[in-house]
């Protein structure tokens, strides 16, 4: 009322009060304008908000609240993603040692009105080599081919076009899969079985065995950034940054029900078991006999937030010394030798002193039980160094701050400050790995000390190609030992920092298991047995091993090498290296060995992995695709350059070409993907909307503002 | 109503204007002022052939330039796809082949600032894309389309040598978040071909 507008309006009212009525029947005009206008406005923006977000509800927030293994059906009609009612994934896995070969059923049940064809993205183990595919209608069974992959896509698009049933495999990243089907009838159910086989980690006594039942949201699609490296000096995007896009935003329960895995194991361990335990999950065990177990996920719980682990331990001193396992096939014969360097608990090993750096990923992905794992962790690591050590701890996450310049004596003092740096630790921000890991490498081994840097991290990391190259230049005689933190870390990314670090990678999957997980990885870091390993085989003889470059041996770890020889070979070879300082040489015998199925596969699987590896040191990618191409061919491979394919013979589709011609070619009526793999960024900014609600305000204000003048003029007539 | 509340409404509206058209503008202002401040960090990246950040604190950096429409337009394209990202500059989509490398090239960008210019790309349209290290790559757009935002096979790397550009649809929407992409897909024009 004492406002300087009212007060100025009345003033200029006064005299002029004709202009004013003629001025108030347009005003009112406009009042009335303004205000349907602005109702109608008010009425477009609500409905669009809703229909937004009616729209996302029934996509994306559905995708959001899918786990790893679901599947979701677009509907042709209504546009809305529907999710398959049934799902199964059964997994049945055979081990032999640390062999394992597992097949993965996975069924697929078209339960809506329409002729669909859809994709599925799912995870394997990191050293997985897929080799058969098998396509189930019913009772029959459609073998699958390897292929060049655009061949084999070409076949599954113009199966697509005739009607006929199809199934592809293709390989994303290195631990990444996807089964595109197409052509399944309404009701139809089809059931896709996918074959691989890979070693298992074998040490301290203890086998490992992994299968992932989730993808963390790092995995992004399309160009394999891990194994297709190009040299350049930008960075990537260090964190994958729609993480919150591609991640179950709340758990469905009824998920579980609706998308079961079964999971059995038949474990033949080849030593006297001394016990069996799952890291994450409720097993069921059943004895056969002293070597062999029959073990089950009991699968009314299985949480697929966490990947299934497995470890089976043998009774001391029952662990065989060495093994090999042979394979004729193509006639080419494959030999996978493990080898136990000796380990005399009497003998005095040398301890040589060490120089430990500690990295630790402070970003915010590691914020929660992530962090406070890699607190204790690393509390347990620095209490276990003795007055012989030095020691720093490096943070990282957008920036890169070290406890201590370089290395200090570990004196108890300086433990001390240690461990309330380690208590103050703040999970923030970005993950920036390349400073860090700069600044660990700055320093090489001091005669008579081992250099060894430890990170401790949940590996979100994006710029892959530029770490990995830079450890290869920048090594020398340090060692790397990443330790894997969180429900599904990078085990990709870890796996290959320990092997161009030479050093290896440990996993902590849940806080309990931090002390007797740091406890065995201590035991390697502080024991290193064997290092400068080198084989020596006949002269005569063809034979192209892998790995090419042998990582050192820790205390309770075995060497596995995989040999490819043009002829059969039963007699020895030399393995060479240095023993706690000393020349070391031992002798195995390839007479004594296990006919298995698979060698040749894994012996192709890691010749591909270190070929597509050497694309990050510059070869050219023409070469290596062909030399991939070839080993893929050859052992029936799934890599980046090829697909496994099936095709069904005769058409099924016929009755429905008709309705399959009215759908629009650029919107097939298809499975869309998981949550695994997510959707294209947000790309809309609100400014569009915040404009018009500047402009509907403003409308509201000026009829309050009128409003609020119009008795008062009328009361001075 | 009594004049108070006419009044307490009038005030309580004409703010709500206003901080919305600040808000909007502001998302215009922050689209075209960080393209500024950008630049300088390009010339630098170039220059000492590594990664700057255009701002301190700022969690991207400059990956590439993005030139079409005849220069008309004319971009910084920023590293990571996330929404603080794109509120700076068109980016990177993580994952996908480096821009200066062989592969899919994915970039998106806001339908309503730096991507506006997508819906004026036809078949045949040229399209630069310079790296860091200066290099100039020629693209010619082959397609234009509409897709779902779940449909990241258009993300994927089908062995040959391309661009995508990504953007919002509609592009005239009034609430942002809608589930529908405008997709741009260049092919990569091999060096001789090229008349600049």
């Amino acid at each position: 009322m004492h406002s300087p507008l009212t007060g100025g309006r009345i003033k200029t009212q006064l005299p002029n009060y004709h202009i004013v009525k003629d001025g108030l029947k347009g005003l009112f005009a406009s009042i009335v304008v303004g205000f349907t206008v602005s109702t109608i406005l008010v009425l477009i923006v609500i409905t669009l908000a809703l229909l937004s977000t009616s729209a996302s509800a029934t996509g994306v927030d559905q995708i959001n609240n899918t786990k790893s293994g679901s599947l979701l059906v677009k509907n042709a009609q209504t546009g809305q993603y529907m999710p398959t009612p049934t799902l199964l994934t059964d997994v049945k896995i055979n081990v032999s040692g640390i062999l394992a070969r597992t097949k993965v059923s996975q069924q697929f049940q078209n339960s809506s009105k329409d002729w669909v064809e859809g994709i599925y993205i799912f995870p394997l183990p990191e050293n997985a080599a897929v080799d058969q595919l098998r396509m189930r209608i019913g009772d029959r069974i459609i073998e699958g081919q390897i292929k060049e992959r655009k061949e084999a896509k070409k076949q599954f698009q113009d199966a697509a076009r005739s009607g006929k049933k199809a199934t592809l495999i293709e390989q994303e990243r290195s631990n990444i899969f996807t089964t595109s089907l197409t052509n399944i009838g309404p009701g139809e159910s089809i059931t896709i079985e996918i074959t691989y086989q890979n070693t298992l980690d074998y040490r301290d006594g203890a086998v490992s065995l992994r299968f992932p039942l989730v993808v963390a949201p790092r995995y992004i699609p399309g160009q394999e950034h891990n194994e297709n490296a190009t040299t350049s000096t930008l960075n990537q995007d260090p964190v994958v940054t729609d993480a919150h896009r591609i991640s179950p935003l709340i758990i469905d329960e009824s998920e579980q029900k609706r998308n079961p895995v079964n999971l059995s194991i038949k474990l033949d361990a080849g030593f006297t078991i001394q016990t069996i335990q799952s890291t994450n999950h409720t097993i069921k065990k059943n004895k056969i006999n002293e070597h062999q177990y029959q073990v089950h996920l009991v699968s009314d719980n299985v949480p697929a937030d966490r990947d299934f682990e497995v470890v089976w331990r043998s009774a001391s001193d029952a662990m065989p010394r060495s093994a090999v396992y042979t394979e004729k096939k193509g006639g080419k014969y494959y030999s996978l030798i493990t080898l136990f360097p000796p380990t005399d608990p009497n003998a005095d090993m040398p301890r040589l002193p060490r120089d430990i750096v500690f990295v630790v990923d402070t970003s915010g992905s590691m914020h929660g039980a992530s962090l406070d794992q890699a607190k204790s962790a690393l509390e347990l690591a620095v209490k276990r160094l003795t007055n012989e050590d030095r020691f720093n701890i490096i943070q990282f996450n957008s920036n890169t701050q070290s406890l201590y310049s370089h290395e200090q004596p570990a004196s108890e003092k300086n433990l001390k400050v240690a461990c309330r740096y380690i208590n103050a630790l703040v999970a923030e921000g970005g993950t920036e790995f390349a400073p860090a890991l700069s600044i660990a490498l700055n320093d090489d081994a001091k005669a008579g000390r081992i250099r060894q840097v430890v990170f401790i991290t949940d590996g979100s990391i994006g710029n892959e190609d530029q770490i990995f190259s830079m450890i290869k230049k920048r090594l020398g005689k340090n060692r790397l030992f990443p330790i894997g933190i969180g429900s599904a870390p990078n085990s990709h990314l870890m796996t290959k920092i320990a092997q161009y670090g030479r050093g290896s990678f440990t996993y902590i999957g849940d806080i309990s298991e931090v002390e007797t997980k740091m406890g065995d990885f201590f035991n390697r870091l502080e024991n290193p047995v064997v290092t400068d390993i080198s084989t020596k085989w006949p002269e005569d003889l063809t034979v192209d091993i892998s790995p090419s470059i042998i990582p050192d041996l820790y205390q309770g770890e075995p060497l596995v090498i995989v040999a490819a020889m043009d002829e059969r070979f039963t007699g020895s070879i030399q393995i060479e290296g240095l023993f706690a300082g000393q020349p070391w040489r031992q002798t195995v015998n390839l007479e004594k060995r296990t006919e298995e199925q698979g060698i040749g596969q894994i012996w192709a699987r890691r010749k591909i992995s270190e070929h597509m590896g050497s694309l990050r040191d510059g070869m050219s990618e023409e070469v290596v695709r062909q030399a991939v191409l070839d080993l893929a061919l050859g052992h029936s491979l799934v890599t980046k350059y090829s697909s496994l394919v099936a095709v069904d013979v005769t058409p099924s589709r016929t009755m429905q070409y008709m309705y399959r011609q009215l759908i629009p070619s650029n919107l097939p009526n298809r499975w869309s993907q998981a949550k695994i793999l997510g959707a294209l960024p947000q790309t809309a900014t609100g400014s569009l909307m915040h404009l018009m609600l500047a402009a509907l305000f403003s409308a509201l204000a000026l009829i309050f503002f009128l409003k609020g003048k119009s008795p008062k003029a009328r009361g001075q007539r | 109503m009594s004049v108070r509340i006419r009044q307490l409404m009038f005030a309580t509206l004409l703010s709500l204007a206003i901080w919305h058209l600040f808000e909007g503008g502001y998302i215009h202002a922050k689209a075209w002022l960080a393209q500024h401040l950008i630049h300088n960090a390009w010339k630098a990246s170039s220059s000492n052939a590594s990664a700057q950040k255009p701002w301190p604190g700022a969690d991207t950096h400059p990956v590439a330039r993005l030139i079409a429409r005849n220069g008309k337009v004319d971009l910084f394209v920023l590293s990571g796809t996330s929404g603080r990202t794109l509120a700076f500059g068109p980016g990177h989509m993580t994952g996908t082949a480096l821009p200066g490398t062989y592969g899919n090239v994915v970039l998106s960008g806001h339908r309503d600032t730096h991507f506006s210019f997508l819906k004026h790309l036809g078949i045949g349209d040229q399209i630069f894309l310079e790296s860091s290290s200066g290099d100039r790559k020629s693209y010619e757009v082959i397609k234009t389309q509409i897709i779902h935002e779940n449909d990241i096979h258009i993300a994927r790397d089908n062995g040959d040598d391309r661009l995508t550009l990504i953007t919002c649809f509609p592009f005239e929407a009034i609430v942002p978040g809608g589930p529908m992409r405008y997709a741009v897909t260049a092919r990569a024009l091999s060096p001789n071909t090229l008349n600049i």
